[in-house]
C-alpha cells in the first residue's frame, strides 16, 4: 500500500510540475501565495497608515490566518479538483480507476503533495508577512508538538471534506469546480482566517460550528505563539471529534456515490467543461 | 463581403454565443457572484475588526466588482483559445474565413456584457448586505472611466489570448500568475496610494489600477470629470498602444503557432 501511495503522490507531483523547469515551477508556486499575502497584509497596512493606529495583535491574527490558510486551501483544492481534472481535462479517470481501484485512497494520495506544498508556503509566507506588518519575530513562542498534531488533524478532516466534495463532483462536470472553489471560499470566510468567526451573522454560526476550520486556525495561532490564549484542550477535543465524524461520513458517502456513479456510467462521461 | 463586414459579423456571432451560453445555466450566480462575495465579505469583516471607517466598505465592494472583469479577461478571453484548441474548435475557426480578431472582439463584447451583470450583482449585494454607500453624482465620470478601462483591459486580453494560443499549458500557468499580482497591484481592497511609490509606478501601467482608482474616487469620494482628468488621459493613451500591441502579438503568435504545428496540438 505504501508503494501505491508513493507512486500516486509522485505522479501527482509530476503532473503539477513537469510542464517547466524546477526553478520556474518554484517561482510559480511561490508567486501566488506571496501576492495573496501582500494583498491581505496591505489591508492592515492601509488601515494603519490612514488611521495611525497600530495593533500588533490584529497584525498577527491576519498574517497567521492568511499564511496558514495556504495549507488548507492548497490541500482541499488538491483533493477535490482531481475528479474534474482527470475526467474532463485529461480523460484519465477510467484508466486510473482500473489501475488503482480504491478511489478514496487515490484522492488522499493525490492531495498529499498539495498539503506539503501548502505547508512549505505557509512556513515561507508567515515570517515575510509578519516582517511586512512590523511584528517582531522574537515575540513568537512556538509549540512545535501542538503544531505538528494540528497539521495532522488538519490533513485528516480537510482530506475527508475534499473526498465529500469529490464524491459530489462525480455527478457533475460543470458544478464540480464550483463546489470545490466554493468550499475553499467558505472555509476562508467561516474559518477565522482574517477575522474572528464570531463576527459573522448568527445564521452562519451553525456552519462555523459544523466545520473544524475555526478550531484548526485558532490552534495554529496558539501553536505559533503560546501567548495567543485560547481553550487549547477544548478546541483540540472538538477538532478531533469532528475529524472522526468527517472521516466516517466521507468514507460512507464516497462508497455509496462511487457505487451509484458506476451504475450510471458517469466515470467515462465528459462534457467539454 | 468587405473585410470589416466579415469582422463585425464574426464578432456578433461569437458574442451571441457567449451571452447566450453564459446565461443559459444559472450556475453563474454561484461562480461569479457568490464566490467573489465570499472574498469581499471576508475583507469587509476584516476592516470591521480593525475598526476602519465605512468608506472602506464601498472601496472593497467596488474592488470585488471590478476584479470580475480582470478574471473575465484572463479566463473568458485569454484561456478561451486554449480551450477551443483542446476541444477541436480552433481548427474550424482557422479554416473559416472569419478573422481571428473578429472572434476575439466577439469574445470581448460578450464577456464584457456578461461580466457587467455579475459586477452589478456584486455591487447590489454589497449595498444590501454591508450597507455600502456611493455618491450618485459621481455616476457620469465613473461611467466614462469605466468604459475607457474596459476597452484598454480587453485589448490587453487579446494579447493574453495569443499567448495561450502558442504556449497552452504553460500559458495557462502564466495566466494564473496574472491573478494575485494584478489584484495586489490594482489595489483591489485598499487605496493604491498606500503602496510604495515604485510599486505605484509599476501598478499604473495596468488599466485596472487606473480604472478602479478613478471609479472609486468618483463613486466614493465624489470626484468630477475635471478632477479625474489624469485618469482619463492615461487610459485614453493606453488604448491605442494596447490595441496595436494586441494586433501585432496575435499575428506573430498565429504565424508561429502555424509554423510549429501547435494549433492542433492538445493536452500539452
Amino acid at each position: 500500500m505504501l508503494r501505491r501511495l508513493y507512486a500516486v503522490s509522485w505522479m501527482s507531483w509530476l503532473e503539477l510540475s513537469n510542464w517547466t523547469r524546477p526553478i520556474i515551477f518554484i517561482a510559480y508556486i511561490m508567486i501566488r501565495p506571496l501576492f495573496t499575502l501582500l494583498l491581505y497584509a496591505y489591508i492592515y497596512i492601509a488601515f494603519a497608515a490612514t488611521s495611525g493606529q497600530m495593533s500588533p495583535e490584529a497584525a498577527f491574527y491576519m498574517i497567521s490566518g492568511i499564511s496558514f490558510y495556504n495549507y488548507i486551501g492548497s490541500g482541499i483544492y488538491g483533493v477535490a479538483w482531481v475528479i474534474h481534472e482527470e475526467r474532463e481535462h485529461y480523460r484519465m479517470l477510467k484508466y486510473n480507476y482500473l489501475a488503482f481501484p480504491d478511489l478514496q485512497l487515490y484522492l488522499a494520495s493525490r492531495g498529499a503533495v498539495h498539503y506539503i506544498i501548502g505547508l512549505i508556503l505557509s512556513i515561507v509566507t508567515f515570517p515575510i508577512g509578519l516582517s511586512l506588518v512590523g511584528y517582531k519575530l522574537s515575540l513568537l513562542k512556538i509549540n512545535l508538538g501542538l503544531l505538528v498534531v494540528n497539521m495532522i488533524l488538519g490533513y485528516l478532516w480537510c482530506t475527508a471534506l475534499g473526498i465529500i466534495v469529490a464524491a459530489t463532483s462525480l455527478f457533475s462536470a460543470e458544478y464540480g469546480p464550483i463546489i470545490s472553489e466554493s468550499m475553499g471560499g467558505l472555509l476562508f470566510l467561516v474559518g477565522s482566517v482574517l477575522f474572528p468567526a464570531e463576527q459573522l451573522p448568527g445564521w452562519l454560526h451553525p456552519i462555523v460550528n459544523a466545520i473544524p476550520m475555526r478550531e484548526w486556525m485558532e490552534l495554529t495561532r496558539h501553536a505559533l505563539n503560546v501567548d495567543y490564549t485560547i481553550n487549547v484542550n477544548g478546541m483540540l477535543l472538538s477538532q478531533a471529534m469532528k475529524t472522526a465524524v468527517y472521516l466516517a461520513v466521507a468514507y460512507t458517502f464516497f462508497k455509496s456515490m462511487d457505487k451509484l456513479v458506476r451504475m450510471k456510467g458517469y466515470l467515462e462521461a465528459t462534457t467539454e467543461h | 463581403m468587405s473585410k470589416y463586414t466579415l469582422l463585425f459579423r464574426a464578432a456578433f456571432g461569437r458574442a451571441y454565443i457567449r451571452v447566450k451560453g453564459g446565461n443559459k445555466e444559472p450556475s453563474w450566480v454561484i461562480w461569479e457572484v457568490f464566490l467573489p462575495l465570499l472574498m469581499v465579505s471576508s475583507v469587509v469583516y476584516a476592516y470591521r475588526m480593525l475598526g476602519a471607517p465605512s468608506e472602506y466598505i464601498g472601496f472593497v465592494v467596488l474592488g470585488g466588482a471590478m476584479v470580475s472583469f480582470w478574471f473575465n479577461v484572463i479566463w473568458g478571453m485569454g484561456a478561451t483559445l486554449y480551450w477551443e484548441k483542446e476541444t477541436g474548435n480552433l481548427e474550424v475557426f482557422m479554416v473559416s474565413p472569419a478573422p481571428l480578431e473578429g472572434l476575439l472582439l466577439g469574445m470581448a463584447l460578450g464577456g464584457m456584457f456578461n461580466t457587467l451583470t455579475r459586477a452589478l450583482s456584486i455591487v447590489v449585494m454589497g449595498v444590501l448586505l454591508f450597507g455600502a454607500t456611493f455618491n450618485i453624482t459621481g455616476l457620469l465620470p465613473a461611467f466614462l472611466v469605466f468604459m475607457l478601462t474596459m476597452v484598454a483591459l480587453y485589448a490587453l486580453g487579446m494579447s493574453i489570448a495569443s499567448i495561450f494560443l502558442m504556449y497552452s499549458r504553460s500559458g495557462w500557468r502564466a495566466a494564473e500568475l496574472l491573478q494575485e499580482p494584478v489584484m495586489f497591484l490594482s489595489g483591489l481592497y485598499y487605496p493604491v496610494s498606500v503602496l510604495p511609490a515604485l510599486i505605484q509606478g509599476v501598478a499604473s501601467i495596468i488599466p485596472l489600477t487606473i480604472g478602479l482608482d478613478g471609479i472609486r474616487l468618483s463613486l466614493v469620494m465624489g470626484y468630477g470629470i475635471w478632477e479625474l482628468r489624469h485618469h482619463i488621459a492615461l487610459l485614453s493613451a493606453m488604448i491605442p498602444v494596447l490595441m496595436y500591441l494586441a494586433r501585432r502579438i496575435l499575428h506573430y503568435m498565429e504565424v508561429k503557432a502555424k509554423r510549429e504545428g501547435r494549433l492542433t496540438l492538445r493536452w500539452m
